[in-house]
């Protein structure tokens, strides 16, 4: 199952107007002269430049401003039945990274006005996920620096309560997010790993420790759905509620619950609200 | 973009243990201790292999997101490899992340990720030295001296390498 990096495919809704990339000038001439390296490099520049105009994580908006922003009635008509929910989101940056972060954000906005839950996932990270992380081979060179992004993060929660996450000192913060994201990644590949007795199946023959390299233990690129039942089970302290919209003719969003194989001591912070439309997750968050 | 502080003490870890523990035929370490961004590696062409006796030093170049993202890795004396590029530059597949890469290969090789390590690389670039792969070649002409003319691709390695010791 080979998933490439489809972190660009995220398309803009129709209507707005920012972020449409502009074609190249038609020299056809010159851009036969220049080799794959060169056309390689210009594309992952250009891919990197419009990525890099959103936000790592946008403002919470009402999900009606989303409704707002397409014509297509499919996916028009499904946003606004959730809007009238009162459901709020936070764009998150289409960078292939998008799922991650949003589960990264939704977590510790679950838990984030309450000092105990971090306390609690603080040593979580400590103690059960850093065994899976031992357990499935990894090396603490490579591990211990993006724990202690995570960790990080946590302290600042707990020293600054919730409205840590809402300065720009968390959201325009890309090191500790990502490297907590890397944390997030390495973890689920770890319990995979672990596991490999349950996802091997759905691997159609590629090996365990193929998949974790390409799709999970890599940067940047996009989460696949198993990926994300992985994630919820490495983590075993939420669920995830993901909404799917799409161009189809239902009058509603599709819903996919992901539960962790086992909440470890019994912890439960709730569940993490995921909005996808091809090729992009944003995160859900009640009012 | 600022240098981050994650990379440089990554990258700091990274030296230390190769300090105390140097795979055979590596050698590597910043070429300025205040800038961990910058490398220089040297590495001795494996016996039994037309790189034989050869002592290739090269420049790793460290993104400012290291570990997320790979450095490049460029050698800077002549080296007729199918797998490096003319001006020197390095292209195995350790250095690109899964989907990002210019040549598509669909192999199960080993990508880049932030499991990987300069260690990792150096070995990659042993192995690259060993068994050259035209399939994926960044030097057109030594893909197809090396496919067609072996004897031919040997004696211009043996060439490069004499000219490069001085003799």
């Amino acid at each position: 199952m080979h998933s490439p990096a489809n972190y660009h495919d995220y398309t803009e809704p129709t209507g707005t107007t920012d972020g449409v990339m502009t074609p190249p000038q038609d020299d056809s001439e010159d851009l036969q002269q220049i080799d794959d390296m060169t056309v390689y490099k210009l594309t992952r520049e250009l891919q990197d430049n419009e990525a890099n105009k959103r936000s790592l994580i946008g403002s919470k908006l009402p999900l009606s401003v989303l409704a707002n922003e397409y014509v297509d009635p499919s996916f028009k008509n499904k946003i606004e039945s959730m809007a009238s929910n009162g459901l709020y989101y936070r764009p998150i940056r289409g960078d292939g990274n998008c799922a991650w972060r949003a589960v990264l954000y939704g977590l510790l906005d679950l838990i984030g006005s309450n000092k105990e839950q971090c306390q609690l996932m603080k040593s979580l990270l400590q103690n059960y996920h850093t065994m899976i992380l031992d357990e499935a081979g990894f090396e603490k060179i490579a591990y211990e620096d993006f724990i202690d992004s995570f960790y990080e993060i946590l302290d600042s929660l707990i020293a600054q309560g919730p409205q840590y996450i809402e300065s720009n000192s968390f959201l325009e913060n890309t090191e500790l997010q990502n490297g907590s994201i890397v944390c997030l990644r390495f973890i689920t590949s770890a319990y995979i790993k672990t596991h490999s007795d349950s996802y091997e199946p759905f691997l159609e023959g590629e090996s365990i420790d193929s998949y974790c390299a390409r799709n999970i233990e890599a940067f940047s690129v996009e989460a696949d759905h198993l990926s994300l039942a992985a994630l919820v089970s490495a983590l075993a302290v939420v669920s995830l509620h993901i909404s799917y919209i799409d161009g189809s003719n239902t009058e509603s969003e599709t819903i996919h619950i992901l539960n962790p194989d086992y909440y470890v001591d019994q912890t439960d912070f709730g569940s993490i609200k995921l909005l996808y439309r091809p090729g992009h997750y944003d995160l859900l968050l009640d009012p | 973009m600022q240098k981050s502080s994650t990379a440089s003490r990554r990258l700091l870890k990274e030296y230390k243990q190769l300090l105390t523990d140097t795979p055979d035929g590596i050698s590597a370490g910043p070429i300025d201790e205040n800038n961990m961004f910058e490398w220089e590696c040297i590495i001795q062409g494996p016996d039994g292999t037309p790189y034989e006796g050869g002592v290739f030093p090269a420049i790793l170049k460290f993104p400012s997101d290291y570990p997320l993202n790979p450095p490049t890795m460029k050698f800077t004396t002549p080296l007729f490899h199918p797998n490096v590029y003319q001006d020197g530059t390095v292209c195995i597949s350790i250095l690109h992340p899964p989907g990002d890469d210019p040549h598509m290969y669909e192999t199960a090789a080993e990508r880049w990720s932030p499991i990987q390590s300069v260690e990792k690389i150096l070995l990659s670039v042993m192995s690259m030295l060993s068994e050259p792969n035209p399939e994926s070649g960044a030097n057109i002409d030594a893909c197809k001296m090396f496919r067609d003319d072996l004897p031919g691709f040997k004696a211009v390695v043996r060439t490069n390498i004499r000219q490069s010791l001085g003799l």
